[in-house]
């Protein structure tokens, strides 16, 4: 027979599995959506993403505008990495992220927040494996 | 090494950004949208000139920004920043044959330059529409109001002339930018406009804003009309609410074009605004224009 506790956990996961269906999921294109500073030499933004970096002051924000503040969960698509590396990632927040040769698929970065308007999400080279060793 | 961020938001949020690029959105998506003004004409009655005052404050000019006074139906008039140390006047008429490569124009459709001013650039130009063009290397400054005034006239024999003109208050003369002929076309001033875009798309996280005074247009026998209404309306990047950083409409009795930059102050498309009436008609010494 069914416990009052089971039926209660059963209520709240019913009740939070609903709330992760009713989570919006949008997935933003690096290449329509963001810029480099400083300019002054130009790494290309592609459909893949941007070439790879070198320099620890490049900064790529990319823009997204939100109907409301909310809080979300984040994620990032590498399709191939190619030397082990750290990047920050800041979205009103910044969090650090270790990368190793060869990753590649989608990294969760856990939850951010997003403002109402416009909203910069800021990715920054912090190290990497060429650089280190040169 | 990063192509794509994924965000899932609580319920009822929307997000806006460049979703796709079909129609290569994402070049169009990154140099922002561009937001235009059309102005009212009176029905019913023939116009040939228009005149139009632009000033852009310092700092409101970053590199790849058009500003487009005089608008028409078959070409643009306006100046540009083309580098941080080159700026232009730049006019322009489309061919009545539609491609984006000029070899391809038929010679019976190709734009004839009339006439041009001291030290301007004629050629042809194409990528989006194909006709003839001019421009003047001319360093204008921020800060300070430059008039615009051009004609739109048939010649009878099936032809247009277009002519424009550009006045700097620290020259005080109209210098003459060309003048050109539109085969196959036979029209007064069509569809006065202004717009507001950049040409660059790593500069579109910057904003750039101009002010658009004193519109006037005249008919042939130099009879002056005030233009005082004007539609705001944006480019596709614009309607398909990929970016939302644009503004314009009316402010301290001028109008006003705003984009780029990731501004929220946003103004509805399609909405109609106003300016008040100067009643101080363009005083044009017609006799001197050269």
């Amino acid at each position: 027979m069914l416990s009052i506790y089971n039926l209660y956990f059963l209520i709240a996961m019913a009740f939070w599995q609903n709330l992760e269906l009713q989570q919006n999921e949008f997935i933003i294109p690096i290449a329509g959506n963001t810029y480099q500073t400083p300019s002054e030499k130009p790494i290309k933004i592609t459909a893949s993403g941007w070439e790879s970096w070198s320099e620890t002051n490049t900064v790529w924000s990319t823009y997204v505008h939100s109907s409301a503040s909310s809080q979300v969960d984040l994620e990032i698509y590498i399709p191939s990495q190619t030397a082990n590396a750290t990047i920050s990632v800041d979205l009103n927040g910044s969090k650090k992220l270790q990368l190793q040769a060869g990753q590649s698929g989608w990294v969760n970065l856990g939850d951010f927040q997003l403002h109402h308007g416009y909203n910069q999400i800021l990715f920054q080279g912090v190290e990497k494996a060429e650089l280190i060793s040169a | 090494m990063i192509s794509q961020v994924k965000l899932k938001t609580q319920p009822n949020i929307s997000l806006s950004y460049v979703r796709d690029n079909e129609n290569n959105r994402f070049y169009w998506g990154r140099r922002g949208p561009s937001v235009h003004l059309s102005y009212t004409f009176p029905a019913e009655r023939n116009f040939k000139w228009f005149y139009n005052e632009i000033t852009v404050q310092p700092g409101d000019d970053p590199v790849g920004s058009y500003f487009m006074a005089n608008g028409f139906a078959e070409g643009y008039f306006g100046i540009q920043v083309n580098s941080t140390s080159e700026r232009r006047i730049l006019f322009s008429v489309w061919s009545p044959f539609k491609t984006d490569n000029p070899d391809e124009i038929p010679e019976e459709q190709q734009i004839k330059l009339l006439k041009k001013g001291e030290h301007v650039y004629t050629g042809e130009f194409g990528n989006e529409g194909s006709g003839g063009q001019s421009y003047l290397k001319y360093n204008w400054k921020a800060g300070v109001t430059y008039s615009f005034l051009n004609s739109v006239e048939p010649d009878g024999m099936g032809n247009t002339a277009y002519t424009a003109y550009f006045l700097d208050p620290e020259v005080g003369e109209w210098i003459l930018i060309a003048s050109f002929l539109r085969p196959q076309t036979d029209t007064w001033y069509k569809r006065p406009h202004s717009f507001l875009e950049n040409f660059i798309p790593t500069a579109g996280h910057l904003s750039r804003k101009g002010t658009y005074s004193n519109q006037w247009a005249a008919d042939s026998d130099d009879n002056w009309t005030e233009l005082t209404e004007a539609k705001f309306t944006g480019d596709d990047i614009a309607r398909r609410g990929y970016r939302l950083d644009f503004a314009g409409g009316s402010q301290e009795g001028q109008f006003f074009l705003k984009n780029g930059g990731f501004f929220d102050e946003m103004t509805d498309l399609n909405s109609m605004h106003h300016r008040p009436a100067s009643g101080q008609a363009p005083l044009i010494n017609w006799e001197k224009l050269p």
